[in-house]
């Protein structure tokens, strides 16, 4: 059973000056063994959608159901945080321990699970770091590194649901190839994924399905290209498109029929034929 | 052109890491005007060089010079800023005030400038920073690419002539790193500011004029963008990557369409392929 928010209503500072409907009346479905993304300008609600599935937080109205858990009950939250693993958009916020290796094995150990020094070591070596961070600091890596420690801690809790706040943000390209190819992995093995993302070629590369959110409402749902067709007529303040889809679409608005597409070899092949006036 | 920031042979390794040094005899010059890109893997020593040009951190060996000084003395005089102004990754912690204008008062107000000059000040860069507009908002209600550009204003409000930014918009939607690129772009170009940053985004290296590429604390790369990317070798030994751009810009060529290399953008590339019809 996947995870589902029947009508979900997130409201910050509720009844004070304060008050932020940050999320309005949601209803979604994730399903199993896929990539999802989540896009959307800042504000638009992604982080706060993120902390309701793994009861971070709590509708104000509605409910968030997880393998038929309901997130709102107390009793359930344990059950849910184990199955459903969540990596902030600022990993530092996440790090704690005195090593590496301490932050690696914390979060196991709270599910009754020990971590050897070599299982620690795959875990490093699955996002790109060396058994020698074993011993380090956590707090005294560089920005990326600490991004791919977060990732790694939570690897070793073996999440039925992935989410991550902007995974990507702060890699080395190849650091990002590293994690795109886990996240590809870890769905291969039937876990469910879904990311926050303001990489527009990211999401086009890596998702399956796309939910675009403005201003707490979902304003796009679906298949990714449908999604990314959407957005080329709809156009949502914040957002862009894939850097392919952009040259496309300027073409398009020079008066050219040239097809949606958000592939390279693709939008090649519409340029030449636009060059040798085919079009 | 006037030389602005000097990096004369620059070691550096952290207390706790005796034996690895994050930077490794590193020498670099930047002039008045420059708009430069540093990339390099995560831990390759970028943030390590901008911290040791504002005198965060100290040399090992070596020393720096702004503007003919040591980033130390000018801190302790407390006008570091204004030579450099300094700009990180998350938006959210370099905003102290709950107003934008107060937000950008509050460097000179620090400086003791009479009043006067302040507001004077203040009114200059959020013109500059296109923040003019929402000067009285509360900071917090601000998008991460305004947020941004406060943080800039901020800066720019102690009248620096060198701006360093870590990041600046590895945590932004699109349209907030465009703004802020297009910020960086033209205050480099109107105001002759010196603009150095870091990113991880290719696309927007592509558009610096210069690109340094950190490798384990040494330099890789010191050259034009159009000249580091035509170096797969080295751009995939560096585990960089090629702008999607310019790989489309690239197979254009095989199939004999000569877009010129100095195109950066999505709007230019349909320039020139409107041309070639
Ligand atoms: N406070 C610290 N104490 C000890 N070592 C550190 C500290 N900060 C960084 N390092 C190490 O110094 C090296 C250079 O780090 P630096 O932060 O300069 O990298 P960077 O190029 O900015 O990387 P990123 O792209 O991930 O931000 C890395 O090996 C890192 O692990
Ligand atoms: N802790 C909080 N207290 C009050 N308002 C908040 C808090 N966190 C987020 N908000 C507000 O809720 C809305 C959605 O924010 P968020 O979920 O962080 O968006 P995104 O992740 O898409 O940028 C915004 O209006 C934001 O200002
Ligand atoms: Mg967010
Ligand atoms: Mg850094």
């Amino acid at each position: 059973m996947p995870i589902t928010l029947n009508e979900v209503t997130f409201v910050y500072n509720p009844g004070t000056p304060m008050e932020v409907i940050a999320l309005n009346n949601i209803n979604l479905n994730f399903n199993e063994g896929i990539i999802t993304g989540i896009i959307g300008p800042t504000g638009s609600g992604k982080s706060t959608l993120l902390m309701l599935l793994n009861g971070l937080l709590t509708p104000t109205r509605g409910n968030v159901v997880v393998d038929g858990l309901i997130t709102s009950k107390k009793g359930n939250l344990k059950a849910i945080r184990q199955k459903v693993q969540l990596i902030f958009q600022y990993p530092e916020h996440q790090l704690f321990a005195e090593t590496v290796f301490d932050e690696l094995t914390f979060g196991p150990k709270n599910f009754g699970r020990e971590i050897t020094e070599e299982q620690a070591a795959e875990l490093l070596r699955q996002v790109g770091l060396d058994e020698s961070y074993l011993k380090r600091s956590p707090f005294e890596l560089s920005g990326g590194e600490k991004r791919r420690l977060a990732i790694a801690s939570v690897l070793g809790i073996s999440p039925k649901y992935l989410i991550l706040d902007e995974p990507a943000a702060a890699l080395d390209p190849a650091g990002k190839e590293t994690i795109y190819r886990l996240l590809l992995s870890l769905k291969k093995q039937g876990v469910t994924v879904i990311i926050v993302s303001h990489n527009m070629d990211e999401v086009a590369y890596l998702c399956d399905q796309i939910v675009v959110l403005d201003r707490g409402r979902i304003a796009a749902f679906g298949e990714k290209i449908e999604v990314f067709h959407k957005l080329m007529e709809k156009n949502i303040p914040g957002l862009s498109l894939p850097v392919y889809a952009q040259v496309i679409k300027l073409l398009q608005s020079r008066g050219h029929k040239v097809k949606m597409t958000i592939s390279l070899e693709e939008t090649v092949g519409e340029i030449v034929r636009v060059v040798r006036g085919n079009d | 052109m006037e030389t602005v920031i000097v990096a004369n042979n620059l070691s550096y390794h952290y207390a706790a890491e005796k034996e690895r040094y994050a930077l490794q005899n590193v020498s670099l010059s930047f002039l008045q005007g420059e708009l430069v890109a540093l990339v390099g893997p995560n831990g390759s020593g970028k943030t390590t060089f901008i911290k040791l040009l504002t005198g965060l951190l100290e040399p090992n060996e070596g020393y720096v010079e702004v503007l003919g000084r040591k980033p130390q003395k000018l801190k302790e005089e407390g006008l570091l800023g204004t030579q450099i102004g300094l700009v990180f990754q998350n938006p959210d912690n370099q905003i102290v005030a709950a107003v934008v204008e107060e937000d950008v008062a509050f460097g000179p107000e620090n400086l003791n400038l009479p009043t006067g000059e302040i507001i004077k000040r203040v009114e200059e860069a959020l013109k500059l920073t296109g923040l003019w507009e929402l000067r009285q908002r509360a900071s917090y209600a601000l998008s991460g690419g305004q947020k941004q550009r406060l943080a800039i204003a901020g800066a720019l409000a102690l009248r620096p002539r060198i701006l360093l930014l870590d990041e600046p918009t590895s945590m932004l939607d699109p349209a907030g790193r465009q703004e802020v690129l297009n910020l960086l772009l033209k205050l480099n170009e109107e105001e002759k500011l010196t603009i150095i940053f870091i990113t991880h985004y290719m696309e927007e290296a592509l558009r610096a004029k210069r690109l340094i590429a950190f490798d384990r604390g040494r330099v890789a790369f010191d050259g034009t963008p159009n000249n580091f990317f035509r170096q797969k070798p080295l751009v995939q030994q560096l585990g960089l990557d090629v702008p999607p751009l310019y790989k489309l810009m690239e197979r254009l060529w095989k199939e004999k369409i000569f877009i010129p290399d100095t195109v950066t953008t999505p709007e230019m590339l349909v320039e020139e392929i409107c041309r070639l019809r």
